[in-house]
């Protein structure tokens, strides 16, 4: 089923918590709402599931206006952050537990039970309880008893962030494979980009309550509509140089880089920009661009990892070795077609 | 410096006298009102025809534990004691459980409420068993005015004995609503709310949601409210003071505190039946307490006896 928020308003008092939110969630989709704390992503994702009333706006699940339907009509499955699973129950009965609720026939609870828990991987839990499991079974059993119903949608608040890396790096792949499984729409909350970008097929990034930008994580990583978004996504921080457009020609502000975008910029000129590019956009070679003194190398699996200082700015670079970090000036060269530039005051894309 | 022999001693051992001092008013405490009365108990309930005046007695023996057991009054207490704990423990619990589910909603003037709840939990019994002889009262009580709206005749409370367990129960349930309203409302209230989040997404009931998360979460603070209340019903004593002005109209209500009390004040060679009547209520109250203990364990450790006894079949 798609979700279609249309100029959704959430206020709590004076505060907006969302703003004029419109974004259509696709059918069998994972979706993630990604965004820092006080971004509204908590209370989009409440409001889909009904626990948080709408101020503005309205909400369809595929044509129906759910907007004003009360929770349990909705049929959403949710998955909260502490799992919630009932601990006077064993896995079992905590799974059937909507079965039992909607008056299934035993058979069918047991045939449906088991069918989750085996696409879940815990079949060997089901007559324990939920005290005698670690954190990543429980979260699956929540994940089971949230699908176990075959929601309209299945709702996930912040997932991934009570289980360590590795655990939570398992979890990605079970919630990838049992909704592709289950063609199930899954939107779900996080503040951690990396678990968003692993995970979905596309993302709302939020800021204040407002979509920064809602597409796929190629696109977010490769082409993001603004500073905010290009700033946020990405494991090691985009690199950025202030400066000035002079006949298409971007200007560092201390000089010392000047690189010729000719070929795609559309403005002949323009004061207060940012050029931005990710690490891997950047290459260390012989006197190019501009030159750099390497401060810190770190090993980042395939790659090291570079940060060099110029006067005014810092660079993060991938090379394929280790380099003297003992007062070494290296130059670096940047790859035209993935620079881009950012209006410094609006964050507008120019670029 | 610290050379002298004794000086070296008190290094040593000061160290560990130090926490002794800092317990000994609270031992000596102790020890004076508690472990020396039971002790003592213990010893008198095995003197045989304890004189209290002269402090003669006849010989080490189950005398006392004869006497009780053959005395009518002793089994008409364990009777009434019995089934007072029967009565009012069960019936107050599942009323205050129904307070307590009636404060947890949000509820205009809720405080007020909690605050009347606790209200007679902070007055003594005997000013409150004065009103409650008002509204028991046969000619004008208020209680014989509501049962004569259903057409029951006048029932004399106080001075027909037919009706006097009844009188002490209804009392008993009333005084142990607002504790167990109290305790079970706060096990209420530490109920993560998200559960009936989930709960009412999975279309589940106000009923299933109490019977399947309320009820179950509140277990253990239920099984411990049951404890507390069996041994305070264990100890009726002051109501029948207030009521009857003893143990009932035509001492047809003996209780076993009421029993010891008598004993105690009446004869001279009553004390040793006294300390025997204790040592009963105790060992009644011990093994009511092993069995809840005993109840609480099975319930906590249900789940995995269930795994286990699934794993050996």
């Amino acid at each position: 089923m798609k979700v279609v928020l249309k100029n959704l308003t959430k206020k709590f008092g004076d505060i907006v918590a969302v703003n004029d939110l419109s974004i259509e969630i696709k059918q069998g989709e994972i979706t993630a709402l990604l965004g820092g704390s006080g971004s509204g992503k908590s209370t989009t994702l409440n409001m889909i599931s009904g626990i948080e009333s709408v101020t503005s706006g309205k909400i369809f699940f595929d044509d129906t206006d759910v907007t004003k339907m009360s929770i349990e009509k909705r049929n959403v499955g949710y998955v909260f952050q502490d799992y919630l699973l009932y601990p006077n129950m064993n896995i079992f009965d905590n799974i059937a537990f909507p079965l039992k609720m909607k008056k299934v026939s035993k058979d069918e609870i047991t045939e449906k039970t088991e069918l989750i828990a085996k696409a879940l991987k815990i079949t060997e839990q089901l007559k324990k309880r939920p005290g005698e499991l670690s954190g990543g079974q429980q979260q699956r059993v929540a994940i089971a008893r949230a699908l176990v119903k075959d929601p309209a949608v299945l709702l996930l608040d912040e997932p991934f962030s009570n289980l360590d890396t590795r655990l939570s790096l398992e979890l990605h792949d079970e919630l990838l494979r049992v909704q592709k499984r289950t063609g199930v729409t899954a939107v779900y909350v996080t503040h951690n980009q990396e678990d968003a970008m692993m995970v979905s097929h596309n993302i709302v990034v939020l800021k204040d309550g407002e979509c920064m930008q809602y597409s796929s994580p190629d696109e977010l990583y490769h082409n993001p509509q603004n500073y905010f978004v290009a700033n946020f996504i990405g494991k090691v921080e985009i690199n950025k140089i202030d400066g000035n457009i002079v006949d298409k020609i971007f200007v560092s502000n201390d000089q010392s880089v000047k690189l010729d975008l000719s070929l795609n910029l559309q403005v002949q000129s323009a004061s207060a920009v940012s050029l931005c590019f990710r690490p891997e956009s950047v290459k260390v070679s012989q006197q190019c661009d501009f030159d750099a003194k390497v401060v810190a190398c770190s090993f980042y699996g395939k790659d090291v990892m570079i940060k060099a200082k110029s006067n005014e700015f810092y660079i993060h670079a991938f090379h394929n070795k280790m380099l003297d970090t003992s007062d070494s000036v290296v130059g670096f060269c940047i790859d035209k077609n993935a620079a881009k530039i950012f209006d410094q005051n609006t964050g507008e894309r120019i670029l | 410096m610290k050379n002298t022999k004794f000086e070296k001693f008190w290094d040593n051992i000061f160290p560990k006298i130090r926490p002794w001092l800092f317990l000994s008013p609270f031992i000596l405490f102790v020890l004076v009102f508690s472990v020396y009365p039971v002790l003592r108990s213990i010893s008198l309930a095995f003197m045989q025809d304890y004189n209290r005046l002269t402090g003669n007695y006849n010989g080490i023996g189950w005398g006392n534990f004869e006497g009780i057991f053959k005395s009518r009054d002793f089994k008409n207490a364990i009777l009434n004691s019995s089934l007072y704990a029967v009565m009012v423990v069960p019936i107050g619990l599942v009323i205050s459980l129904f307070f307590a589910s009636l404060l947890n909603k949000r509820l205009k003037g809720t405080a007020i409420y909690q605050t009347a709840f606790f209200l007679p939990l902070v007055t003594s019994t005997v000013a409150i068993g004065f009103v409650w002889r008002f509204m028991f009262n046969g000619n004008y009580g208020v209680l014989n005015s509501i049962l004569s709206i259903f057409g029951v005749d006048k029932i004399k409370w106080l001075e027909d004995s037919r009706y006097s367990l009844t009188t002490i129960v209804i009392y008993g349930i009333w005084s142990s609503i607002p504790f167990s309203t109290i305790v079970l409302l706060s096990a209420m209230q530490s109920i993560n709310k998200k559960y009936y989040i989930i709960a009412r997404m999975d279309n589940a009931s106000s009923f299933q949601m109490f019977k399947k998360i309320t009820l179950p979460m509140m277990m253990p603070t239920i099984i411990i409210l049951m404890f507390l209340n069996l041994i305070s019903s264990f100890k009726v004593f002051d109501e029948l003071q207030v009521f009857f002005g003893g143990p009932g109209p035509y001492s047809n209500l003996y209780t076993i505190v009421w029993y010891i009390y008598e004993q105690m004040r009446t004869g001279i060679y009553g004390v040793g039946y006294a300390a025997a009547a204790s040592i009963v209520l105790f060992v009644f109250v011990l093994s009511a307490t092993l069995l809840l203990v005993l109840i609480r364990k099975v319930w906590l450790n249900r789940g995995k006896r269930l795994v286990r006894s699934k794993r050996n079949a």
